[in-house]
């Protein structure tokens, strides 16, 4: 190859680096900036791998959302939307959201045989705190503190086990 | 003053005749390649205990640092490598350029894992893994050296790998030996590939021929071992069609380029490959006894051959390493008979009288092969 093309190849490369990163962190960072929810979660599990210290859990409105989709939709993979509620400060999923319906709060994820996922199962912990988290138990006051985007995505901000949050330095 | 300068001025002065100057000017050398190769060692260590302690550092105060610092610091090594790549990009400055798209190979994998860590995004480890091989493909097409097709092939089939692992519709087809088929076929089309780009990028192709060859080795290992022991689980069949098309598609290219000893090596190969998968049940009702010593023994004459052959063809292609690395293989594996013969004392001085007589064989033969056949490079 000419050392002309290659140049121009390299410069393709710098644009392509710069709309991929630049536009996922972008979206990421615009998601961030919605109005935040609290959701429940339970039987949290703390991680240690190569990529940090995590604490993976499991949302209650996936199991919640999961017992509202009709069975027959069950076996397909897909996108699925739902209207949610907020009660006692929680959000919690209340019906499946009808093509063009209006409703306050919106939670999209995807739904399979294996159940509704929205794409939040970990949050990354200082270094610092992993033992700490280990040892705290999962109870009432235990919820992800997330973002909704128009399109009823999450995005997580915080995690608070047992009242404590896990970001907190 | 240079030692050249002052051996000539001393010389013109009659202190040193010309053969003390030459002899001094030898010694002066020697002795500085001495030094700089310590120098050169000593200061690599150096740099090497300099760089592991900043990033044992870093990763010690990794969480107290800013979440935009840690992103705007690797975006701007991303972009830095890619710069550097550019800079480069000139004639005899080509290494250098390629180590600079290789560090964006993999700075791009830090990136992606990063922005998963600090947004705290969930999901499969197949699509980081996909889009950093999707990021490398241009970087391996520009590369003048194979290392960078090694990555974009490396993170391709760890992806691919990842994806079935986590696929529910496809996982069930990687029982029994259907990993090892798939592997096998993902070989195969390796070695197709690279046939396919020999005038078109030659640095990919030894890459390329890398990673069929090895895979198809490490699959030829493992299929062993199936015709010498109980198997768990069952073989799946479209991995058994899928690695069947791929070894016929290959024997047909041998044959049709007449390649007769790499064809009658690819299809020993092949046979034991396939062979296993039907030793440890292809079908519910045809089930194999794997412990069987004729069973055993097949197998190992389908490696031994699939050796023996893949030898022949090295030697015809001029490689001395790789026929006597063939050689070498099908000695381990008359080893390893004999370990799974040793069973009683009468078991233990049968194995020893085959395995005695086999090594000679090899030996006989090896020394026929390199006496008969036209072995060029003999250097190599």
């Amino acid at each position: 190859m000419s050392d002309g093309r290659r140049k121009k190849v390299i410069v393709g490369l710098i644009v392509a680096d710069l709309l991929v990163f630049g536009g996922w962190i972008g979206s990421l960072e615009a998601g961030l900036r919605h109005h935040a929810v609290k959701l429940p979660v339970e039987g949290f599990d703390p991680r240690d791998l190569l990529s940090g210290h995590y604490v993976r859990f499991r949302l209650v409105a996936e199991r919640e959302a999961a017992a509202l989709v009709p069975i027959d939709l069950r076996a397909r993979s897909g996108p699925v939307s739902f209207c949610a509620e907020s009660m006692d400060g929680l959000v919690h999923p209340v019906r499946m959201r009808a093509p063009g319906e209006a409703c306050d709060l919106v939670l999209t994820g995807q739904v399979s045989p294996e159940g509704v996922r929205f794409g939040a199962d970990r949050f990354y912990v200082d270094e610092r705190r992993a033992r700490e988290v280990a040892f705290v138990h999962a109870g009432p006051s235990t919820y992800l503190v997330a973002t909704l985007d128009r399109a009823g995505g999450l995005h997580a901000v915080d995690l608070v086990i047992d009242g404590k949050s896990v970001s907190r330095k | 003053m240079k030692l050249e300068r002052k051996l000539d001025s001393w010389r013109e002065a009659n202190l040193v005749t010309p053969e003390q100057a030459q002899a001094i000017l030898a010694f002066e050398r020697e002795r500085s390649g001495t030094a700089n190769w310590i120098v050169l060692a000593l200061g690599a260590v150096g740099v090497l205990a300099v760089v592991t302690g900043l990033i044992s550092l870093i990763a010690a105060n990794w969480d107290a640092i800013p979440a935009s610092v840690k992103l705007g610091a690797t975006f701007i090594m991303l972009m830095g490598s890619l710069a550097a790549a550019h800079r480069f990009s000139r004639g005899e400055k080509t290494l250098a350029s390629d180590l600079f798209l290789a560090a964006h190979a993999g700075l791009v994998l830090a990136m992606i894992g990063l922005v998963g860590q600090v947004y705290h995004l969930s999901g499969a480890a197949w699509r980081a893994l996909a889009l950093a091989a999707a990021m490398s493909l241009p970087v391996a097409a520009i590369g003048e050296h194979s290392v960078l097709a090694d990555i974009a092939i490396g993170y391709t089939l760890a992806a691919l790998g990842l994806f079935i692992g986590e696929s529910r519709e496809l996982r069930g087809y990687l029982h029994g030996f259907g990993w090892g088929l798939l592997a096998a076929s993902t070989g195969s089309a390796l070695l197709l590939l690279s046939d396919g780009l020999r005038r078109l990028h030659p640095a990919a192709v030894r890459a390329l021929r890398r990673w069929g060859a090895g895979l198809l080795f490490a699959v030829a290992v493992v299929a062993a071992t199936v015709w010498s022991s109980h198997w768990p689980g069952r073989t799946p069949r479209p991995f058994f069609v899928l690695s069947s098309i791929f070894a016929g598609a290959w024997l047909v290219r041998l044959a049709w380029t007449r390649q007769g000893a790499l064809a009658l090596a690819s299809a020993a190969l092949a046979g034991l490959v396939l062979g296993a998968a039907y030793v440890g049940g292809v079908f519910p009702d045809e089930r194999w006894l794997p412990a069987d010593a004729g069973t055993r023994f097949l197998g190992f004459a389908l490696f031994c051959l699939s050796g023996a052959a893949f030898a022949v063809a090295a030697a015809r292609a001029g490689s001395r390493r790789l026929t006597n690395l063939c050689t070498l293989i099908i000695a381990a594996r008359i080893l390893v008979l004999f370990v799974e013969m040793l069973s009683t004392l009468a078991m233990t001085g049968f194995g020893l009288l085959l395995t005695g007589a086999a090594f000679c064989g090899v030996a006989w033969a090896w020394w026929r092969l390199h006496t008969v056949l036209p072995v060029r490079g003999a250097r190599s």
